[in-house]
């Protein structure tokens, strides 16, 4: 693990160069007109159904119960995810949301943050934990908390509900390359644990998840802080 | 504000194990359209070689097992069964099968009938050569008070669905409903009765990138229920016919601007030329080209650019299908069985530049993404296809060397014991990946 966090330092300046390129992609395609943020209704469109997932100590947590109480943003990913329009897009609109959110008054505090790993057997609670040590700092006011599963079994149900599709990637001999074909999809999802909008790859911006966060806070004000995700 | 985020991007970095492969060509750019139809919340874009063309068929009285069903057609060139039909899935009885819509992860087709309003759904990812049905909705009446339930749009997660009536009076004010994925209602929204509106719907196309959703109008079941013969001798059934089109706001499902569009404005395309923002479409009573457009004020506005073939005639354009660079249109026109293709490197000012006789009677088209292979058919509504030896019922597949249209196979759905051939969807086995 020593060896890869080196490796990862070692890559800072292509991450930097790679985020700053993807973020400004994905700003140049940001939806234009969106309404005022509590001037319009978010569908419910599904209830976020009840799994048991892991938390970064191996804990078993529920999801349906876990989500609850705040205003979430949801991503699956993995961390081996070598899509360039999939994971890193998620996590840097997720970087971007939550330095916005941890100045708002109207999100700061309010606003969560959750990667579900679709990958549990290589992504374990500990690659959790490294992961979400990175994400901690000083934006406790945005928490973003990292789950995974204790086994692919175990989370094929709540993605199949999600509506999050995966699958093994196959190359031209037909065997399995080690990579997870997925649609990346992030899921806003109100504190009553309802998901009220889907941003699909191509269409995931900042903007947009911000401005729907801000209407459902408006729409249904979370009093004071949410409850403690970790 | 970009420079702001840039640096606080920098400044706040994170790693993460996957990155290490992200730093390869970075195409994110969102694909507005799908095959060039459909909606641009589609994954799974066949830009090759599409393998199966599924085809959503009436069952009619005398042919076959007489029932609705989804017909699969092999349509890769040199397979030992291209142009055949491979599959077919009878759903029972006829309820006026029409249009079809896939979910936004390709993996399952939405068909609607517009008598009974029964919505079926066809799972195609598991195994594209053999369609399967794993739902029918059939309580949309009861449910949303809207029937006829056409256009099937997706949505990340939902389905928008556009209906053509309501159950109330069988008129043409009818509404928009949103379902989840999984089937469940999650909405309904109706179609603007203020400000010009009249309530009327048909087609939906959507914008991401402006957060703007256009819809075209038609008809109430009572019309598109009635034998063409008889509907247009009478002269009050004609009056009832849409005459608009809304822009709405998308996100907020808000109608924003009513623009007058005479004469039943149906299928609507935007333009997928990357920098371009317009849309086009056509009506079928007028005979005529709609351009949807900003203004010099950026105010969106629809206007005539071009008459399809001697309106005088009444050609009833039906489908139209835009190339992928935006250049070309082609628009089916019913009544002579002929599609036509429309240059529109000036979208102000289309021109048609080729014509040809597809048969009897036409309504679809589809074309693949890069508008080499065409697919013809031939049914409009059940009441309103013609009728003795007219009445021909194929799907047609050509191939298009940007002069001249080639046949390359027919089916004849009646030859076949099929029935009334309508709306075709294109699958490939080489999808994105199943559901675990």
């Amino acid at each position: 693990m020593i060896v890869k966090l080196a490796w990862l330092r070692s890559l800072r300046l292509a991450t930097l160069i790679l985020l700053a390129v993807l973020t400004i992609i994905t700003s140049a395609q940001a939806a234009k007109n969106l309404p005022a943020p509590g001037s319009y209704v978010l569908q419910r469109i599904l209830q976020v159904p009840r799994a048991v997932l892991l938390d970064t100590s191996g804990v078993p947590i529920l999801t349906d119960e876990k989500l609850r109480g705040a205003i979430t943003l949801l991503a699956f990913f993995y961390a081996h995810c070598e899509d360039a329009a999939g994971c890193p897009v998620a996590w840097s609109v997720f970087e971007t949301v939550r330095e916005e959110a941890r100045r708002d008054p109207l999100l700061s505090g309010k606003l969560h943050m959750v990667f579900v790993s679709i990958d549990p057997l290589r992504d374990t609670p500990v690659v959790m934990r490294l992961l979400e040590k990175h994400e901690r700092g000083d934006k406790g006011k945005v928490p973003w908390l990292f789950l995974t599963g204790a086994s692919e079994a175990s989370v094929s149900p709540f993605l199949l509900t999600m509506g999050q599709d995966v699958g093994p990637d196959i190359n031209a001999r037909g065997q399995p390359t080690g990579a997870i074909q997925h649609m990346l999809k992030v899921f806003l999802v109100d504190k009553e644990g309802w998901v009220r909008e889907i941003y699909s790859s191509g269409f995931l911006t900042p903007e947009a998840a911000l401005n729907d966060a801000r209407t459902l806070a408006l729409a249904n004000p979370v009093r004071g802080k949410s409850k403690k995700l970790q | 504000m970009l420079h702001t985020r840039n640096r606080r991007i920098a400044s706040n970095c994170v790693t993460g194990l996957w990155l290490f492969g992200a730093i390869v060509a970075l195409d994110v750019t969102p694909v507005r359209a799908d095959e060039t139809c459909n909606s641009p919340y589609m994954s799974g874009l066949i830009k090759g070689q599409e393998q199966y063309l599924h085809v959503w068929t009436l069952g009619e009285k005398g042919v076959g097992d007489e029932s609705d069903k989804l017909v699969t057609i092999d349509v890769v060139p040199g397979s030992p069964t291209y142009g055949k039909v491979t599959h077919s899935l009878s759903v029972g009885g006829h309820g006026e099968a029409h249009h079809m819509g896939f979910t936004d992860d390709r993996k399952y087709l939405w068909a609607g009938r517009l008598d009974d309003n029964k919505i079926f759904i066809f799972d195609i990812g598991s195994d594209p050569a053999k369609p399967s049905l794993v739902k029918t909705i059939d309580n949309l009446a009861e449910k949303t008070g809207y029937v006829g339930p056409h256009t099937f749009y997706a949505l990340p997660g939902r389905m928008l669905v556009q209906a053509l009536s309501n159950k109330k009076d069988h008129s043409g004010v009818t509404g928009l409903i949103t379902f989840n994925n999984a089937g469940d209602l999650v909405s309904t929204t109706p179609m603007p009765l203020t400000n010009g509106g009249d309530g009327y719907g048909y087609d939906i196309a959507i914008n991401p990138s402006e957060n703007r959703m256009l819809t075209s109008s038609f008809t109430g079941w009572t019309n598109y229920m009635m034998d063409m013969g008889q509907l247009v001798q009478d002269t009050s059934a004609m009056k009832n016919f849409g005459a608009t089109m809304v822009i709405w706001d998308f996100k907020a499902m808000k109608p924003l601007n009513v623009f007058s569009v005479p004469g039943a404005p149906l299928e609507i395309r935007w333009a997928l030329k990357p920098g371009t923002n317009w849309a086009i479409t056509a009506t079928a009573l007028t005979s005529k080209l709609y351009l949807i457009k900003e203004d010099e004020n950026h105010q969106w506005q629809a206007k005539a650019v071009a008459d399809i073939a001697d309106a005088t005639k009444i050609p009833l354009p039906v489908d139209i299908s835009i190339s992928s660079d935006a250049s070309r249109l082609w628009v089916n026109t019913f009544m002579d069985g002929t599609t036509r293709l429309f240059d529109l490197s000036n979208p102000e000012a289309p021109k048609e530049i080729y014509t040809k006789k597809i048969g009897a009677q036409v309504n679809m088209v589809s074309q693949s993404w890069d508008g080499k292979r065409l697919y013809f058919t031939t049914s409009l509504l059940a009441n309103w296809d013609k009728k003795g030896v007219d009445n021909e019922q194929f799907l047609k597949g050509y191939d298009w060397d940007g002069k001249e249209l080639k046949e390359v196979f027919v089916v004849d759905f009646h030859k076949e014991g099929l029935g009334r051939a309508h709306h075709m969807k294109f699958s490939a086995r080489a999808q994105k990946a199943e559901l675990q």
